[in-house]
Formats: C-alpha cells, sequence, structure tokens
C-alpha cells in the first residue's frame, strides 16, 4: 500500500513538474533564434463551410487562435487591431495578457473583457479606408519588457466570394509553428494557390489539407521593399462552387466567374449620357483632333476629380455612376475610370473598363479571386492600339501608363467576353536621368555646376509634383525632386529651368564637399546616386519604381593639374541591373564617367544577395580616389 | 396632401434658415462673383471669412455660431484641398457642437451660380491632407462642393450649436485666430447678444489700429473687422502665432454679481470660482488640516515648502497619465493655488502666486482680466536666507526653482499673500533661473574587418543639463521609477535618441546618472558596414549619429518673415571622436569659426596616433533676433551643418587587412 502511494505521489509530482516544464518558455532561447521583437508561439487558423439552415446557402467559418510573445523594449504597444470589412462578421471570442516569471512561468496580467473591444476607421499609412474597420483591444496596465498575449476570434464569410488569402506570418513577426488547415466538405469545391511556401509542409488526408510551417523568420520591411505578398508566405483559397439539394452554384471556378461577377456590377450602372455628353463638349469646346480630344478628357478627370477611397460594402466592387461622379468632384479608382469610360464613349471611342493589379500585388488572372486585382482603369482601343489611362496617377498621360502598371496584368471589358492583356513594362532608355558638369578644385572651397536632365518617367515624376504642388512650394521642387541624388553637394542655386519634348532641364550650382583637403587634395568624384538602399537578410527585395539609366559625365579642374589615380571600365553587369565607372583624360580634361541603369522592375525575389554585391560596389565606387599632390 | 406637405416643407426650411444669422444669410442670397488681385504665392484667397456669434435667448450657455466664407480658387493644389468643406461637430463632458444647417454654392468665374445639394453631406473624421482652416480634433461633418474650377470662388454659410451643461462655463474666454496660412482680404467677427448680457473682447496684434475697423455700435456686441492679412508660414526658430492678430472675447451675464472683472476681485476674493478637484487629491489624499500636522513640523520656511511640493507632486508621480491630461489646465492649477494658499495661510507662510504664459503662446495684456489667458500658475516664497525660491505646480519631480525656460524671464500677473493671508496683487517678472545645455558625444571604434565587412562599436552618451534637463525631466523621472521596467524605458527613450540609419536592437551597456541639475546617459551598440576590395577607403558622417542636422530647408534659405526666437533651442554641444587602426584623411575645411551678435558656431578636430576627435558647439547668445537678421542665423546654422554633413574618409590600414 505505502509502494503504490508513493509510486502514484511520484507520477502525479512528475507529471506536474513535466506540465510545468512544457508550460515555460525560455526567452533567451527565443531571443537567440528569432531576436527581440515579436514572435509567434502558436497561430492557427481553421477554415471550415456550414451550411445554414435557415438561408440554405453554405457560409465560411474561419477560426482564428494566437499565441504571441513580445520580447525587449520594443514591444510598449499592447494594442492589438483585427480588421474586417463590411462582408465579415468578426466575434472576437477571448484575450488574455500574461507577463513572465524569472523562471518563465505565465502569469496572467489581464484577462480582457472582450465583448467591450472598441470598433474603430482603419487607417492604413494614415489613409482612412471607409470600408474597413477594426475591432481593437489593449492591455491596460503597463506590460512588462516581455509579455504574452492568446486571443481568438473568428469571422463569418456569407458570400464565398471574399474568402481571398490568408497569411502564414506578418510583417515583423516571427513565427514559431503556425498551421492553416481547411476543414473539406464534400459539397463545397476550391482551389488553393501557394504563394512563398518555403519551408512551409502541406499534407492533405480525407478530411482536411494541412500546411504547417516553423520556425519563420522575421522580415522587417524598408521605405523601398516591396509589398509583402511578394515575400510572406500565404495562400489565396478560391471557392470554384458549392453544392445544396436543389442546385449547385458556381462561384469563382475560373476567371469567367470573376470577369462575369464584375460584368454584373457593370451593368447595373445606368448613366446619364445627356449629362455626360455635355460634360464632354463644355471640356472639348471646339477641339476636332481625336488625340487632342482624348487628352483634354483624360485632363479634366485627372485634374477635377480627387480621389478618396469612400468604398462601403458593394461599393468596394462597383464603380459609382459617372455622372454622379462629376458631380461630386470626387470618387475611387471606379468611379474615377468609369468616369472616364463614359466620357469617352460619348464621343464615339472605344473604352472599356479594365480591372489591375498594381505592381503593390504580386498576382495574375490565372488565379479566380478577388485578390488578384486593387484596381480599375479605363481602356482605349485607338488606331490599332490599346492605350491604358489612369486618371487616378497624377505623373500619368493618356497615352502613357503609369510605372505602377508596367507588366502587370490587365482584365479588360469587352461586353460579355474579356480579353487579358499584360501593361508593358518600359524601356530603360525611355527614362533617364543625365548628369553633365564640373568640379572646380581649384578653389578653396570645390565648386560644382551641373547641367540635369529628365526624361520618361522622370519627367512625368517631375512635371506632376509641380502642376499639383502649391504655388508658394513650386519654385523649390526641383530641389526637392532631385535631392537623392545630391548627396556631398550642397545645392546654391537651381536655374534655368525648360520642359520640351517630353524632357526637362536644370542648371545647378553649388559646393561639392565629397574631399579630403589636407596636406594633399583628395576627392571622392562619383555620385553618390543609387536611391535604392542595401537589404539584409531581414529585409524583403527592393521595389524598382521603373526602369531607368542614371547617366553621369563630369570634368574634373584643378588648374590643369591631373590626379594620380585613373579608373578604367569598371564595370558590374548582370540582366537586370549594370553599372559602369571610369575616369579618362580627354582633350586634356580629366573626365569621371559613371551609368547605371536598371532593367528590373524589383531586385531578385528568391535571394538579396546579387543586389548586395551590386549595392556595395556601387558604394565602393563612391569611395575612389582622385588624390593631387 | 400636397398642401401640407409643401406647408411642411416651408416650416422646415423656415426653421432651418432661422437658425442661421439674418444678415449672414441674406448676404449669401445676394453675393456674386468678385474680382479681386491674387497673391503670386497663393493657391486660394479667402474674400472674406466671419463669424457671426449669437445667444439668442437668456442663457449663456447656448452659442449659435455661423460662419460665412468666400474663397478663390487659383491653383490645382487650391482646388484639391479647397473644394470640400468640413464643419467641426462634438461631443464633450461638459459642452457640445452640433451641426444646425448648411448652404453652399459655386460662383463660377463665367459669372453663373451652381448650388450645391447638401444631401451628400458626410459625417467623417477630418483627411490628414485637410487645410489648417479646417483643423479641428474629432469628427467632422463634409460635403463635396459642385462643380469648382481653377478662377472659380466658393462660397457657404453653416451654422452650429454649442451648449454648455453650466453658465458657468461661458465665463470661460474664448479666442478667435484672424490669421493663418492664407492670404485673406476680410475676417471679421461678429457678436450679438441680448441686453442682459455683456461682451468683452481684447484685441491682439491689431496693429496700432492703422487696419482695424471696429464697430463698437453693433446692436449689443460687437463687430471686428481686419483686411488684408498676410498669409504667416512657420519657419524655424519662429512662433507665428504670437503675430498674428487674435483676440479674446467674453459674454456673460450682468445679472450674476458673483462675476467680477478686476484684477483686485480676482486677488481679494480669489474669483473666479470654478468647479475645483477633489482637495484631497492635491496634497496627496490628505486633507490640509491632516496635512498641517506635519508640516508644522518640518523646520524651516524652505523646508516646509520643499515638504509641500512633495505632497503636491506625489499624485501625478503615482497616476503619470494624469499629468499629461492637466499639464496645461489653467483650471487645475488655479485649485492647487487656492489649497496651498489655504495652507500658507495656517502656517502663517507668505507665499506668492505667478500666473504666467509661455513664451510660446503670447504676453500678458494687463487688461484682460482672464484665468484663461495664462498657461500655468508659478509659486514663490522668500527662505531663510531671504533669497526668492520659486516652484512650478503640476511638475512631477520637480524641485524648487525648477522653472522651465518658456517662463523664465516673462512678465506676470502676482498674488502676494502675508502671513495672515492678506493678499495684495500687482505685475511682475520671472527671474531668470537656470541656463543649461545639451551634451552628445559619439565615440567610434573600428574593432575588426571581417572578409567585406567593417565592425564598429559606438560609444554614446547624452548629458542634459540645466534647463534641457527639465525639459525631459518628468518623462526621465517617471521612467527610472520603477526599477523592474527601467531598462526596457530608457532602452526606449534612447533608440529616439539614435539617428534612424543606425537604428539598432543591441544597445547594451546602459548606465544612466541622475543629479539635482543634471542627467547623464550613455549606452553602447554596434554597427557594421560593407567594404569591398575596389577601394581601401571608407566613410563616416557625423550625420549618421547627431539627431539634430541643422538643415534647413531651401526655401527658408534666402526669404525670412517673421521675427525669431529661440525659446526652446539649447546651446549645444556634440562631441564625435573615432580611433581605429586606419589613417584619417584630413580635410581642413572641417575647421571652421563663426562669431557674431546672435552667438558662436565652432567646428574643430585633433588627430593623433590614429585617433580623431572633433568637437561641435553652438552658442546662442540671444532670445531672439528680426527677420532682417536671418542671414547672421543661417550663417550660424550653416557652420554646423557643414560639418554634420560632411563625410570623413578613413584609409584602411594593410596591417588591418592582413
Amino acid at each position: 500500500m505505502p509502494s503504490n502511494f508513493f509510486k502514484i505521489i511520484t507520477i502525479l509530482l512528475f507529471t506536474l513538474f513535466s506540465c510545468k516544464l512544457i508550460g515555460q518558455i525560455d526567452v533567451k532561447i527565443y531571443e537567440e533564434k528569432f531576436g527581440k521583437g515579436l514572435t509567434s508561439l502558436k497561430n492557427k487558423i481553421n477554415i471550415e463551410f456550414i451550411y445554414n439552415e435557415t438561408s440554405k446557402q453554405y457560409f465560411a467559418k474561419v477560426s482564428h487562435k494566437y499565441e504571441k510573445l513580445h520580447l525587449g523594449h520594443e514591444s510598449s504597444n499592447s494594442l492589438i487591431q483585427v480588421p474586417f470589412n463590411d462582408f465579415q462578421k468578426l466575434s472576437l471570442e477571448k484575450a488574455r495578457f500574461y507577463k513572465l516569471d524569472s523562471i518563465g512561468n505565465k502569469k496572467l496580467i489581464e484577462n480582457v473583457k472582450v465583448k467591450y473591444a472598441d470598433v474603430k476607421d482603419y487607417y492604413i499609412n494614415n489613409i482612412f479606408y471607409s470600408d474597413l474597420k477594426v475591432k481593437q483591444f489593449n492591455c491596460s496596465v503597463d506590460l512588462p519588457e516581455n509579455y504574452l498575449i492568446n486571443y481568438a476570434y473568428h469571422v463569418k464569410y456569407h458570400d464565398l466570394k471574399f474568402l481571398t488569402s490568408f497569411y502564414f506570418q506578418n510583417l515583423n513577426e516571427a513565427v514559431e509553428e503556425v498551421e492553416i488547415s481547411i476543414k473539406k466538405n464534400p459539397n463545397v469545391k476550391f482551389s488553393i494557390f501557394e504563394f512563398n511556401l518555403n519551408g512551409i509542409t502541406k499534407t492533405e488526408d480525407e478530411s482536411y489539407i494541412r500546411f504547417k510551417g516553423t520556425n519563420l523568420k522575421r522580415f522587417k520591411a524598408l521605405n523601398t521593399s516591396v509589398n509583402s505578398n511578394y515575400y510572406l508566405p500565404h495562400i489565396i483559397l478560391s471557392v470554384a462552387e458549392i453544392k445544396t439539394k436543389k442546385s449547385t452554384t458556381q462561384i469563382l471556378k475560373t476567371t469567367d466567374d470573376l470577369y462575369a461577377w464584375y460584368k454584373t456590377l457593370i451593368d447595373e450602372l445606368k448613366p446619364d449620357n445627356e449629362i455626360l455628353k455635355k460634360l464632354a463638349e463644355s471640356i472639348l469646346e471646339s477641339e476636332t483632333s481625336d488625340p487632342k480630344k482624348i487628352e483634354k478628357l483624360f485632363k479634366w478627370v485627372q485634374n477635377n476629380i480627387q480621389y478618396v477611397a469612400f468604398e462601403n460594402g458593394i461599393a468596394g466592387f462597383k464603380p459609382a455612376e459617372a455622372h454622379e461622379v462629376a458631380s461630386l468632384k470626387y470618387g475611387d479608382c471606379k468611379g474615377m475610370a468609369n468616369l472616364l469610360v463614359n466620357l469617352l464613349k460619348t464621343q464615339g471611342f472605344d473604352a472599356r473598363h479594365t480591372w489591375i493589379g498594381t505592381r503593390a500585388n504580386n498576382y495574375n488572372y490565372s488565379i479566380p479571386s478577388l485578390a488578384v486585382d486593387n484596381h480599375m482603369i479605363c481602356a482605349l482601343n485607338f488606331k490599332n492600339q490599346r492605350y491604358f489611362l489612369d486618371a487616378t496617377s497624377k505623373s500619368a498621360t493618356w497615352d502613357k501608363t503609369p510605372a505602377h502598371l508596367e507588366g502587370k496584368q490587365a482584365l479588360v471589358s469587352n461586353n460579355d467576353t474579356f480579353t487579358i492583356q499584360t501593361v508593358a513594362k518600359s524601356d530603360p532608355k525611355s527614362n533617364t536621368f543625365t548628369i553633365t558638369g564640373k568640379i572646380d578644385l581649384s578653389k578653396p572651397i570645390p565648386k560644382i555646376n551641373l547641367k540635369l536632365k529628365l526624361t520618361g518617367h522622370f519627367y512625368r515624376d517631375f512635371l506632376s509634383s509641380v502642376t499639383y504642388a502649391s504655388n508658394k512650394t513650386k519654385e523649390h521642387i526641383p530641389y526637392y525632386f532631385l535631392s537623392d541624388y545630391l548627396n556631398g553637394i550642397k545645392v546654391n542655386t537651381i536655374s534655368s529651368i525648360e520642359t520640351s519634348n517630353e524632357t526637362v532641364t536644370f542648371n545647378l550650382s553649388g559646393t561639392f564637399n565629397h574631399v579630403a583637403l589636407g596636406n594633399q587634395k583628395v576627392i571622392f568624384p562619383f555620385l553618390d546616386v543609387l536611391v535604392y538602399p542595401r537589404i539584409s537578410k531581414q529585409n524583403p527585395p527592393n521595389y524598382i519604381d521603373y526602369p531607368q539609366i542614371i547617366d553621369s559625365k563630369i570634368e574634373v579642374y584643378n588648374a590643369g593639374r591631373f590626379p594620380k589615380e585613373n579608373y578604367n571600365s569598371k564595370i558590374i553587369d548582370n540582366e537586370n541591373f549594370s553599372a559602369f565607372y571610369f575616369t579618362e583624360k580627354m582633350n586634356g580634361k580629366f573626365i569621371v564617367k559613371q551609368k547605371i541603369s536598371f532593367n528590373a522592375l524589383n531586385s531578385s525575389l528568391i535571394e538579396n544577395d546579387s543586389w548586395n554585391t551590386f549595392f556595395d560596389q556601387i558604394n565602393s565606387f563612391n569611395n575612389l580616389p582622385l588624390t593631387y599632390d | 396632401m400636397i398642401k401640407k406637405l409643401l406647408f411642411g416643407f416651408i416650416c422646415l426650411s423656415f426653421s432651418v434658415n432661422a437658425q442661421i444669422n439674418d444678415e449672414a444669410l441674406d448676404n449669401f442670397a445676394n453675393s456674386a462673383f468678385q474680382d479681386i488681385n491674387q497673391r503670386d504665392d497663393s493657391d486660394v484667397t479667402i474674400i472674406f471669412d466671419r463669424t457671426y456669434v449669437e445667444i439668442k435667448g437668456k442663457k449663456v450657455s447656448e452659442v449659435y455660431t455661423t460662419v460665412h466664407r468666400k474663397i478663390k480658387i487659383h491653383s490645382l493644389f487650391g482646388l484639391e484641398h479647397y473644394n470640400k468643406l468640413y464643419i467641426p461637430i462634438f461631443n464633450d463632458l461638459n459642452n457640445k457642437l452640433e451641426f444646425v444647417a448648411c448652404k453652399a454654392k459655386t460662383l463660377k468665374k463665367n459669372k453663373n451660380t451652381v448650388a450645391t445639394n447638401n444631401e451628400n453631406i458626410v459625417t467623417t473624421t477630418l483627411p490628414a491632407n485637410a487645410p489648417f482652416l479646417y483643423k479641428v480634433k474629432g469628427k467632422v461633418k463634409m460635403l463635396a462642393i459642385k462643380d469648382v474650377n481653377i478662377g472659380d470662388e466658393i462660397e457657404y454659410i453653416y451654422t452650429t450649436k454649442q451648449t454648455y451643461d453650466s453658465d458657468d462655463y461661458f465665463y470661460k474666454a474664448d479666442k478667435i485666430e484672424f490669421g493663418n496660412n492664407i492670404y485673406c482680404l476680410e475676417k471679421s467677427l461678429f457678436i450679438n447678444t441680448k441686453k442682459h448680457l455683456n461682451v468683452n473682447i481684447w484685441p491682439y496684434n491689431f496693429h496700432d489700429g492703422t487696419t482695424r475697423n471696429s464697430d463698437f455700435l453693433y446692436e449689443n456686441g460687437y463687430k471686428v473687422s481686419l483686411k488684408n492679412i498676410q498669409p504667416n508660414f512657420h519657419e524655424i526658430y519662429s512662433q507665428a502665432n504670437l503675430h498674428n492678430p487674435y483676440l479674446f472675447y467674453e459674454i456673460k451675464s450682468t445679472e450674476n454679481k458673483e462675476l467680477n472683472d478686476t484684477w483686485e476681485d480676482f486677488a481679494k476674493y480669489f474669483k473666479p470660482k470654478r468647479q475645483d478637484i477633489k482637495k484631497n487629491y492635491v496634497l496627496n489624499g490628505q486633507s490640509v488640516e491632516n496635512a498641517l500636522d506635519e508640516l508644522n513640523m518640518t523646520p524651516g520656511t524652505q523646508k516646509k515648502y520643499q515638504n509641500i511640493l512633495s505632497h503636491i507632486n506625489k499624485p501625478i508621480e503615482n497616476d503619470f497619465h494624469v499629468y499629461e491630461d492637466i499639464k496645461d489646465d489653467i483650471e487645475v492649477a488655479w485649485s492647487y493655488a487656492k489649497v496651498i494658499s489655504k495652507t500658507a495661510k495656517k502656517l502663517n507662510l507668505p507665499i506668492n502666486f505667478h500666473f504666467v504664459i509661455s513664451k510660446n503662446n503670447g504676453k500678458l495684456e494687463k487688461s484682460l482680466v482672464s484665468l484663461y489667458q495664462f498657461d500655468t500658475i508659478i509659486c514663490s516664497f522668500q527662505n531663510e536666507d531671504g533669497s526668492t525660491v520659486y516652484f512650478p505646480l503640476l511638475e512631477p519631480y520637480s524641485n524648487l526653482n525648477d522653472i522651465r525656460k518658456e517662463y523664465q524671464q516673462t512678465e506676470c500677473f502676482t498674488i502676494k499673500q502675508d502671513l495672515n493671508g492678506k493678499r495684495t496683487h500687482g505685475f511682475d517678472l520671472i527671474p531668470l533661473l537656470k541656463t543649461g545645455n545639451f551634451q552628445k558625444k559619439v565615440h567610434i571604434t573600428l574593432n575588426e574587418i571581417i572578409y567585406d565587412t567593417l565592425k564598429f562599436t559606438i560609444n554614446e552618451s547624452l548629458k542634459f543639463n540645466g534647463h534641457s534637463w527639465l525639459e525631459i525631466k518628468p518623462l526621465i523621472s517617471y521612467m527610472i521609477k520603477d526599477s523592474l521596467t527601467v531598462n526596457k524605458k530608457l532602452k526606449s527613450f534612447v533608440e529616439n535618441q539614435i539617428v534612424l540609419n543606425n537604428k539598432t536592437d543591441s544597445i547594451y551597456n546602459l548606465n544612466y546618472s541622475k543629479k539635482e541639475d543634471l542627467f547623464t546617459i550613455d549606452y553602447q551598440y554596434n554597427v557594421s558596414k560593407p567594404i569591398t576590395s575596389n577601394s581601401p577607403y571608407f566613410s563616416i558622417s557625423p550625420n549618421d549619429f547627431f539627431e539634430k542636422d541643422f538643415f534647413t530647408p531651401y526655401y527658408l534659405k534666402n526669404k525670412r518673415i517673421n521675427k525669431g526666437y529661440f525659446t526652446n533651442e539649447f546651446n549645444t554641444v556634440y562631441l564625435f571622436s573615432f580611433e581605429g587602426n586606419c589613417s584619417w584623411q584630413e580635410n581642413k575645411l572641417l575647421k571652421a569659426s563663426m562669431i557674431n551678435e546672435f552667438g558662436s558656431a565652432n567646428t574643430t578636430y585633433t588627430y593623433n596616433n590614429n585617433k580623431l576627435e572633433t568637437s561641435v558647439k553652438l552658442n546662442l547668445e540671444k532670445a531672439e533676433f528680426e527677420s532682417s537678421h536671418w542671414s547672421k542665423i543661417l550663417d550660424l546654422r550653416e557652420t554646423i551643418y557643414d560639418f554634420l554633413n560632411a563625410k570623413f574618409y578613413f584609409k584602411i590600414s594593410n596591417d588591418f587587412n592582413n
């Protein structure tokens, strides 16, 4: 009897001790493994399809459970926000904040009363989106340096079209363990599209499809980074069809279904053609040239309709009536595109509603999902050519597509059918920034005089900055537009600004500071014109604004004397990025030449090394000296 | 039925219109497109901006305000920002502002008029790019004005109703700004009240009356109008609001005998009597009587007041979030002053109460008998040595003579209370009590080169001295109060001191020291820098380590409009040093000195045995300057800027590479 008693006690103690060990969190191990910041210990998302007997329809219930560890001083903000929109019904289930004692045991700080969670407007980068809200909660007491939070909620989707993407991790978040599971339902057919699933395993049995990931490292985005859907692991779930006892309903089986739904929204529009025709005539006055007509109508929408994202519920997908947008003078992209389509149609042009994912979005129309596009524009068939007109872009002209659409697929309406066309990527030679001039070392403080020339997207970006700037700041726009390229130059004046033939030129004078003027004169003449940064292992790839060439040719003058050094044809070259740097004596002058060319729209999505090698080599050229005894 | 509906509609229209000021409504109905001269640098011109304040009933707690504006659009920027109207609304604890009615129209340059249907008015939050004219907290009603183009004029009229819980609240004087960043041809304020109400106004910066057009016969109220108000923009070292015309107005009942408006009444009877905060809170949970037992035991005047200061600081030290709410609340300061007055009287100690206005906010107006022109109250007493000692209210962790720079050398209204509690009053000056500076020291050590990477250790120390310490003292004292979270909080403070390029999560060896008049904090972090075999040189810029780089925006270099103030500018010392197995390429341009009547700027260096030491010092000798002296101030700034933005080039030694 005593022996059994001790056995039971021993087993009990062992069990208790083991449980305690399992429940303990070793902060040091997590810090070594993932660094400071937010680490999700366990994230679970479960998606299931449930039949509603009342509505006789299927809905999706997505349950989210999170256990998140915040390490270090960065975690002072305990605010948790769960976004939702009009097509989702969100219910918070629980939220508990814990501190960790010295041996890693969880101690409850607060059991949040989630039913009192605030509902707020959602802001992304300070932009207000009327169709997005958040439920948010906070810990009411000061949190320690390290703390843990457990919370759970579920979201119901009654219209299965709106079931789109699910992420395995968020930006600035490391994840130790994550699972997304989809419970199969014989009456609901769906497709799964996988993105960036390195290190995520997929298993499937009769009941479930499961994705599991472990030890996902944290990404830290820079200002120049591509959008998170380019690199964060996620899936898009697209429901193809649902069967009920009575019928089979196709939801989003192919892009045909996506277009069919978009078309129903367009068909509901009833533009007041009389008003629109009068408006078009008042804009065009007596214009007879077709290109001029297109230009005038495009400019009118671009200049007179202010972009405001008032997109509530279905208005997030259905454009506002064209005559209403014309009257209100504000609208979202769909409203502006719809207005432009209708104004052009009143003049007999073949204008089409067009859906597109901008370059913020790394998808194409092989995926039948609402996640694929995020923008609407107007396509125009004119003289056997198709043009893509985006009046929301301040820098676009009717015949030049803005840079944020280059390389992207567009879904162009053809009434009952549609065509998918890829917007052409521009040639680097069409977007150039050319610098020519002289650095004079013979003065006590080195002087620099430059002539700068911008073409293509550089030119259009500059022009839109000037056009839409306040009158007070207009004359200073050239300085601020160029300042990223003027490292080492203290600008005194910018003058002779001229625009002609899609080109703008400036003269610039100032002093050149990349010098060491001691017992000998040393100048570092290669200009620091690379505006995209080096990327660490944690950083996502760089977003390149557009294919481009930066070309510089500067004479270094030092009272007829020449430096010791001479650099010949230093070349970095690959298909996406290239640069060459060299110096030469020409007609008694000492010339420093450099040229950087980008032919890609982003640095490699797979690895950062090639970009960083390119970056380091260019930066090292900035440290190449010219020495004068 | 139709007749009934029509009658109902007419009645409704009449009742809505009845809330809008009649004169404004009449002007709105009869207005026409105007040709005006515009400034080249303006995006819009406000042709007129008229505010009508009306109290229609007997209660001063219901105020109707009608705003009537006409704005001409000159540019695309102007069009984008001014083609919408935002009307403020809010619902606070003690008062609420409700939307009553609105009309808007566009006066086209072809002389046509397009009315805007206000059915499309929506309630929203103010967009970030809304013009300054509309900046308000909370929600707004937004109306897009129809068919506006460049060259057109928009005109709107709207009325709001502000309701206060109690008549008392309207004793508070309101401030109306007459200038902002837009060129305005006419700005007017009309105040119209019933005969049992008194209106007082106190105009500021109305330029000696030369452009002032005041009609004091406007019924029972006032009409004040200014013309051709030039725009005022923010500039470095400026307080544009100090020069903008503004006025205080006050409406109060003639029947309320308790409300007097002489400084004597203010001092003698401690009026106005406001809703006091709980007296027990002021003395850390103790009543005056209970606190007296302890204070009576404390020897000496200075120690007694030191003890009082500790008592009043404790509650806001214990609940620091309260400090954020009340630090600028003159009503709370007033409640504190009254409790301290009572306590001093019971202790038979004389005390002075100085009602002060921050240099950032304006100057004392002696004819305006209102608590609400002041920002806070400072107390003073004579210690045993006969020296006058000052102490602040609502400043947690403060000591005697901890008076912020913004209140030093300002004129104030003073109530003197003798040891019997008898009070007299007068105007006085807060003396210069503390000077000080801020010093940041950065020492960079090149430790090693691993393959293609330079590894540096950065040692930084920050020293806050005198009034620069006072600025952060409440926050830092709060941060170091709890030993469990001190490291976390100070790291987050230090992170904000490290410039963006060097943001790091590797801060270590963080130490601090807090003394009476000095706070220092030092810490280390690591930085790596890639190199390639192409060049033996690498460069470092002080700009990567010092948060303030003295950059002067290009558009501010040549033009200066406003008078300048160095109100919150501290004398600054930056020390920047480097050591490592590499040679610095000397640059004599980095030795510079600029001295003029406004101060001095010096940059210098020494270089011995692979150790570079540099220093940057900026001393500002004067508190303010005229706009015509801007070029001299710019000379001082540019001297520091040139140094901080220079690159220091180093050549790696061959030994190191091996």
